[in-house]
């Protein structure tokens, strides 16, 4: 996952031109996946109001588990909700994966052990057994207009 | 009739019947057991010794003068003897499955003046609150499946803070082994949070029996099992991290304690190792009595120089000290049995029942520098032996004396002596406490400017079944024989803990 997240990060930096200042928010939207469909996140469950949030959105299980995300978002931390949005998609199945980067080093810090230090959580609120949850549980639809989805850091 | 003539009267009965038939199809066990809830009320009715596995009276206990019972505490002694053990075991009609699965319950014996002060509290671990808050409980533990559990992200979400205490950076920590300490108020033991030694160390396990060098510097580990790894820690005296080391190619034996020589530091990984899936993490582990022990020795300098050893099978939860000849040999003492308590019989007594464990047997291994290792002797009479203590300022030094817990007591639970073992002579002295009594862990006190290793006391408590209290015992440990110098009586019974750490004034 944490690889996944730093290739979010990567191509985010490419993509600054699409960022939305205003919002302070900065996105990556993968070309040929458009549509006219919107996901609004509400996160909540920040402890600390620092940092960022990097959710990666994922349509298919194959991009979740190899991390071929369709869009990625990265949203300022100014408040203990944070509101995340992905514009203009076709219908479907997606699933996202976030994690709240508190340090603002770009990166999901995990321990020695491996296992994460930052606040995460996966669509659905699902939950993993000793790793990410999996796509079937993750997952939700969406077809046309506007779809809200509640998310809790764990 | 013997109670086998008549389950099998019953049997044949319900066979003729069609019975049994009957019940196989629709999945009903016949002889399906009672609720561990159940089971526990009603051997409590008619057996006193149930007693030290009752969740304690109240999440905060205190008696700021604690009866005196006989004698008079010594001159010199005086400080806060810290202990911790599980301590809440029941829920919304649920008690759980495995002794080490209650949370913990850290205790503060304050000795100053002459007088004793009694102070206990409920560890606020995230599990502990958030269980509070639901009524429940929520997760699984080591030993007990939870329906309808909530999520897990890490194994803090499950930590009972529930094994020993450590005093040190002018705060006291509770230990488990699984996850990270909790930190507490060493006078007050109100709860201050989660204990991070470094960014990248949060969340990770800090075992229960940390290994303190005479200067303060103390040396402990956190195991990973399922990924064969442990991390080692070297604390400051002051409690600041100076060192870590990610240790890999460690079998996944349940390791829960270890022994250090001045250099070295010795893990073994015993044969209960991950196998298996399991709905509890204790299921996932299985007696493999055909698999040897593996001992791990690196040195403390270059925790990269390594050298192992084999040992028969067995299963261990603690060591007494170690130490290193001239020769380069290491030797050190160990109790030593088979899965049996950690699998059958810290269940039984959550039951109120009694499992005939195999005893643990006080053992002295050594290491030879050329590579071959050996239980030089090994002690049967008088086990389980268990909870080994020894003067500290000779941690990591050859030591002459060896204090333990044992003579177990007629009812088939607990010991009811404390033993001092000469490991020159082979001479054992001991105080039995007596048969209505369960016997708790003894700390090995120095005495101030003392130079003998057994100039100092015993201090520890004991579960008095007559009296239905928990005593705190003060011995001279030069004359065990004599019996206590000091016993104090709380107004209440604890249930029995673990370990203990003293800190002097």
């Amino acid at each position: 996952m944490k690889r996944e997240f730093k290739k979010i990060m990567m191509t985010m930096l490419l993509v600054t031109a699409s960022a939305a200042p205003a919002l302070a928010a900065e996105n990556y939207v993968k070309e040929g996946v458009n549509g006219t469909a919107n996901i609004t996140v509400t996160l909540t469950g920040v402890k600390d109001v620092t940092g960022n949030i990097q959710a990666g959105l994922y349509n298919s299980a194959n991009g979740y588990n190899k991390g071929g995300t369709v869009r990625g978002a990265r949203v300022d931390v100014v408040a203990d909700t944070v509101i995340i949005t992905y514009s203009d998609l076709p219908d479907g199945d997606y699933a996202i994966k976030l994690f709240h980067d508190v340090d603002g080093d770009g990166k999901m810090n995990a321990n020695l052990f491996g296992m994460p230090t930052e606040p995460f959580a996966f669509s659905n609120n699902a939950v993993g057994k000793m790793g990410p949850a999996k796509w079937k549980d993750a997952k939700f639809t969406v077809s046309g207009g506007e779809t809200a989805h509640a998310m809790k850091l764990n | 009739m013997s109670t086998e003539f008549s389950r099998r009267a019953a049997l044949q009965t319900l066979a003729a019947s069609g019975a049994v038939a009957a019940m196989a199809s629709t999945g009903v066990n016949a002889f399906a057991q009672t609720s561990n809830f159940d089971s526990y009320a009603a051997s409590a009715k008619k057996n006193p010794w149930t007693l030290g596995w009752r969740s304690a009276l109240a999440p905060d206990l205190s008696t700021p003068e604690v009866k005196l019972v006989s004698g008079k505490i010594p001159k010199g002694l005086s400080g806060t003897f810290y202990r911790n053990g599980p301590a809440l075991f029941e829920r919304d009609g649920l008690r759980v499955n495995h002794w080490f699965d209650g949370d913990g319950m850290v205790h503060a014996y304050n000795l100053d003046g002459g007088k004793v002060s009694h102070r206990g509290r409920m560890v606020r671990t995230g599990k502990y609150l958030r269980e509070e808050k639901a009524g429940r409980f929520l997760v699984s533990g080591l030993g007990t499946k939870i329906e309808n559990p909530a999520p897990i992200t890490g194994p803090d979400d499950v930590n009972a803070a529930n094994t020993s205490v450590l005093p040190i950076g002018g705060e006291l920590l509770a230990l488990w082994e699984g996850g990270s300490a909790y930190r507490l108020d060493d006078t007050t033991l109100e709860t201050i949070g989660s204990k991070t030694w470094a960014p990248q160390l949060k969340g990770m396990p800090f075992s229960a029996h940390p290994k303190i060098e005479n200067d303060g510097t103390v040396w402990n580990f956190g195991q990973d099992f399922f990924n064969n790894r442990m991390i080692i820690y070297k604390i400051s005296p002051k409690g600041k991290l100076a060192g870590m080391h990610l240790l890999k190619n460690v079998p996944g034996g349940m390791i829960h304690d270890f022994c250090m020589t001045e250099k070295h530091l010795i893990f073994v990984a015993p044969s209960f190792r991950v196998s298996q899936k399991a709905d509890t993490i204790l299921g996932m582990f299985k007696w493999l009595p055909n698999q040897n022990q593996r001992v791990i020795v690196v040195e403390k300098d270059n925790l990269d120089n390594r050298r192992e050893y084999d040992l028969p099978p067995g299963f261990q939860f603690h060591y007494g000290n170690a130490w290193e000849d001239k020769s380069g040999d290491i030797r050190f003492s160990v109790c030593v049995g088979d899965n049996s308590f950690v699998e059958k019989g810290a269940k039984a007594l959550m039951r109120g029942e009694i499992f005939d464990v195999t005893p643990a047997r006080l053992a002295h291994v050594v290491l030879r520098k050329g590579g071959s290792a050996k239980i030089e002797s090994i002690l049967s009479e008088r086990a389980t032996h268990e909870f080994p203590q020894f003067n500290n300022r000779f941690t990591g030094q050859n030591s002459r004396y060896l204090y333990t817990v044992g003579d177990q007591t007629k009812i088939g639970v607990g010991q009811m002596s404390i033993l001092k073992h000469d490991l020159k002579t082979g001479n054992i002295t001991a105080h039995n406490y007596g048969e209505h009594s369960i016997v708790e862990e003894h700390l090995f006190i120095p005495r101030p400017g003392g130079v003998r290793e057994d100039d100092g006391w015993l201090i520890g408590t004991s579960l008095n079944l007559k009296t239905k209290a928990t005593r705190l015992n003060i011995l001279n440990a030069a004359r065990l024989e004599d019996g206590p110098q000091a016993v104090f009586e709380l107004p209440y019974a604890l249930p029995l803990g673990f370990h203990g750490a003293w800190k002097g004034l």
